[in-house]
């Protein structure tokens, strides 16, 4: 507890009021910034909505995942707002409640929970070129009748960004550290459980990717980009195969 | 060896506005020690630094990370001290208050293990290596306090340790 209090005393004493209005052209996903009060974001492809409560808080949502049955909720806060540094944190719940349809009513309820939190950081350099860094952690719960599974994941990204009138562009280089995975399984003869947990280091899966965010409009962003991943990643979601490509489409409304 | 020693006295000596400053601070992270076969073992590590900041955007650095790798409680367990001192020179390129530095010196690495026999531990090995050690990394100046983020390495009997650290320092002496 008095630690906590010296971290959070610590994090005030840093900190500052709010300055400047977030950029139009903020990379918000890949920087310690956000919207901003009142300000919106909605994406195309994922359904993300976000929505600045204040210039230092935004809360999110992804609403694909609601319409597969995983309800979801995120937050981010930038807590530390100076010209050498900005920082935030953010983290939320990803809840898989369609999971209940794999049993029956009468086994305890299943959970399928994904926890995420991002640190991030923001540092401006020369000129246009800002420097942002980011830790990555995901945990992954899984306890169905007779089976508990667990994972924990820490990534770091490093992001050089440079803008200009109409958007940003993006050098990031991701770097997989470890994932630590867990398993309990219930016996089903009647011996004792298994249990075990393995940490594997994922140092090899590093991949870099170039990208450009563009202001199609006032209100409209698109951001496409291409990579290296040096191991073959989750196909689609990750890589194909050492290819790494991005693309996204999003509308962001700043309130007057 | 002269003129590396005049070198060094002629930096020592250059009047500038960035002069001599001694800091303090520690790192925290993670440790990937190289295994026989390519793995690595990820354990957390802590580091007490104590940095020389000298002009023209030089520096040295000494440091001494501690991870330590528990057996846990059965009979064989193996548990395992890693330390090592690491000595080093660094340069860094500065925009504003952040600074990008890379490092390059020299490690001796120790580890200590413990066989256990329940609570007694029946056999105890020293191992010591020793190799060149790297660095890379960002530091950013808020106020006095210096953070740290960056990737470290030691190259010892053809295994390659890696850490990725944060951390912070504070000036306890300096001229600047």
């Amino acid at each position: 507890m008095r630690a906590a209090l010296v971290v959070l005393g610590l994090v005030w004493a840093l900190s500052s009021g709010a300055r400047a209005v977030t950029a139009p052209n903020a990379v918000v996903d890949l920087s310690a910034d956000t919207l901003g009060r009142a300000n919106w974001e909605v994406g195309l492809f994922w359904g993300r909505v976000a929505r600045g409560m204040t210039p230092h808080l935004d809360l999110s949502t992804h609403g694909v995942a609601w319409l597969v049955g995983a309800p979801n909720v995120l937050a981010k806060w930038r807590f530390l707002d100076r010209r050498e540094l900005r920082a935030s944190i953010e983290g939320g719940a990803i809840w898989v409640a369609s999971a209940a349809l794999l049993t029956d009513a009468s086994e305890r309820w299943p959970l399928l929970l994904f926890l995420p939190v991002e640190a991030r950081a923001s540092l401006p350099l020369a000129s246009a070129f800002e420097l942002h860094l980011g830790a990555i952690g995901r945990w992954n719960v899984t306890n169905i009748p007779g089976l508990g599974l667990g994972t924990a994941s820490l990534r770091m990204d490093v992001t050089l960004a440079h803008k200009d009138r109409s958007g940003t562009w993006l050098v990031t280089g991701r770097f997989p550290l470890v994932t630590r995975a867990s398993i309990r399984l219930e016996s089903l003869l009647g011996a004792s459980d298994v249990a075990g947990a393995i940490a594997l280091d994922e140092l090899a899966s590093f991949g870099f990717l170039i990208a450009r965010d563009q202001m199609l409009s006032e209100r409209v962003h698109g951001r496409f980009g291409v990579g290296y991943r040096n191991t073959y990643g989750i196909i689609a979601y990750e890589s194909f195969g050492h290819l790494m490509l991005t693309f996204d489409l999003y509308w962001r409304h700043r309130s007057r | 060896m002269r003129a590396l020693v005049v070198l060094i006295a002629g930096l020592l000596c250059v009047s500038s506005a960035q002069a001599l400053e001694l800091r303090v601070g520690g790192d925290a992270g993670l440790f990937f020690r190289g295994e026989a076969g390519g793995n690595r073992t990820v354990l957390p590590t802590l580091a007490p630094r104590l940095t020389l900041d000298l002009p023209l955007e030089l520096g040295a650095e000494v440091l001494w990370p501690v991870a330590y790798a528990p057996g846990g409680d059965g009979l064989g367990a193996v548990s395992t001290l890693h330390h090592r001192l690491v000595l080093r020179a660094t340069a860094s390129l500065r925009f504003k208050t952040t600074s990008f530095y890379a490092g390059g010196g020299a490690a001796v690495v120790f580890s200590h293990s413990w066989l256990w026999d329940g609570e007694l531990a029946r056999a105890k090995t020293t191992t010591v290596r020793s190799g060149p050690a790297l660095a890379l990394g960002v530091d950013v100046d808020v106020g006095k306090t210096r953070l740290r983020c960056g990737l470290e390495g030691v190259i010892a009997s053809g295994r390659r340790d890696v850490s990725v650290v944060v951390g912070a320092s504070l000036p306890v002496w300096g001229t600047r």
